[in-house]
């Protein structure tokens, strides 16, 4: 996915990045974790060309973070961690305290990173 | 029969009885008929966990049907005595004692069986007086409604059902439901076909609902007379045999501290997220990042995951 993400408008990549989030949540539901590496690579590869096209772009996930589907908040909030910090803490924590496995699961295991210092965002 | 005061079951001349009042044998005309499977399934399941759906209750109910169509109660009796059913849930005979599942069940008042019964509720007629042989035993859903929802075939009837119990029990867990309407609800809405297939899947759906245990306690199931099993249940290794093996010793891995049963949804998600790339570890799966750390550190890690996914308290 990397090659060509560049041709791509915020709007979309942001697009995209949510359709890669419910994959993930219909590879998980399956069991299917044999395409989890490259959807993991996949949304590293979005944050990553946002990030390089500068600090306005980098925000346009945070639109995510009002999305209906609970995985599309956590993966959007987890990388907006450095961007808007207290939107992204609020939602990764309002996740963790609901319990919709496997995300709440994920996101209350994530706060504990953050809060230890194990987990630093950037 | 267990021995909790008033018991699970309870058998008189007039059939076999769930508490706190469901007809799981009853007479019709000069026979005595058994409910549905789903129908056991769904009253006793639900109040005495998914286990109980795979030992000898259904095939005790037959036999006991047999013995009160012959007029010989005492045997009936004894055969529904023979059975060891686990405790019932707290939660659930809390919601029946508190009348959260509509009227009262229609043979609430069994030990005086001169009493007429009544439809159960939930159905048209429900709580109205009705027949004593009536033309069947009469499911508490409706099973003549339509089952658009119900997947054809086994994977997506599994994949329905670990996805909709982890949503009902979110509800469930966040007050807005009740557990034994969410298990009703998910046993309507696999349709009254009883297969081995949804027997399969409602078991597992009603297993994602046990209450967290303590390690303790855990351990102790797992190791007891009639620990739960497949396919509602799965054991899960706290460490991970495979990536380990050669490393940890065997004695360690295949320990009774390192092996306990747990509900057969839970054990999915919980290896789901090891095989899973994450951001909290730098993209690794946590299998990657747990590999060449100590027995000790990963069964520390082993037991915070098993807690957040809700399996220890």
């Amino acid at each position: 996915m990397k090659a060509g993400l560049q041709h791509l408008q915020d709007a979309d990549l942001v697009e995209r990045f949510r359709q890669l989030a419910l994959d993930k949540s219909r590879y998980l539901i399956e069991s299917n974790t044999q395409p989890l590496r490259r959807n993991f690579d996949d949304m590293k590869a979005i944050e990553q060309d946002l990030r390089r096209r500068g600090p306005e772009s980098r925000k346009a996930l945070s639109v995510l973070l009002d999305d209906t589907d609970m995985r599309v908040r956590y993966e959007a909030a987890i990388r907006l961690l450095a961007v808007v910090p207290d939107k992204a803490f609020a939602t990764v924590q309002a996740i963790a305290k609901r319990h919709l496995m496997p995300v709440s699961a994920e996101a209350a295991i994530f706060l504990d990173g953050l809060e230890s210092g194990e987990y630093k965002p950037e | 029969m267990d021995n909790i005061d008033p018991p699970t079951l309870v058998c008189t001349e007039a059939g076999v009885f769930a508490w706190p009042g469901f007809a799981l044998v009853e007479r019709q005309g000069a026979r005595f008929v058994r409910a549905s499977e789903r129908e056991i399934g769904h009253l006793v399941g639900s109040l005495c966990g998914a286990s109980v759906l795979y030992g000898p209750l259904v095939s005790t109910l037959d036999r006991a049907a047999r013995f009160l169509e012959r007029g010989q109660v005492e045997k009936a009796r004894a055969s529904v005595a023979g059975l060891h059913l686990p405790p019932r849930s707290p939660e659930i005979e809390r919601l029946y004692r508190r009348g959260a599942l509509d009227r009262p069940p229609p043979f609430a008042k069994i030990f005086n069986p001169d009493l007429h019964p009544r439809w159960p509720a939930g159905q048209p007629d429900g709580g109205q007086f009705r027949p004593a042989d009536g033309a069947s035993v009469t499911p508490v859903s409706d099973p003549d409604e339509p089952q658009s929802n119900r997947p054809p075939t086994f994977r997506e009837l599994n994949l329905f059902g670990r996805q909709r119990s982890a949503d009902l029990k979110e509800k469930v867990l966040s007050g807005g439901l009740a557990a034994a309407v969410a298990i009703a609800r998910f046993a309507a809405e696999i349709g009254p076909v009883v297969t081995d297939e949804a027997r399969t899947v409602y078991s597992r759906f009603v297993s994602r609902f046990d209450p967290p245990m303590s390690l303790d306690e855990l351990i102790a199931r797992t190791n007891s007379d009639h620990p739960p099993s497949w396919p509602a249940y799965e054991n899960h290794h706290i460490v991970e045999v495979g990536p380990n093996n050669g490393k940890i010793p065997d004695s360690l891995l295949q320990s009774r501290q390192n092996q306990v049963i747990i509900p057969y949804y839970l054990h999915r998600d919980i290896s789901d997220f090891y095989s899973t790339p994450n951001e909290r570890y730098g993209g690794m799966t946590p299998r990657d990042f747990l590999r060449g750390k100590s027995y000790e550190e990963q069964y520390q890690f082993g037991l915070m995951v098993m807690h957040k996914f809700g399996v220890l308290k």
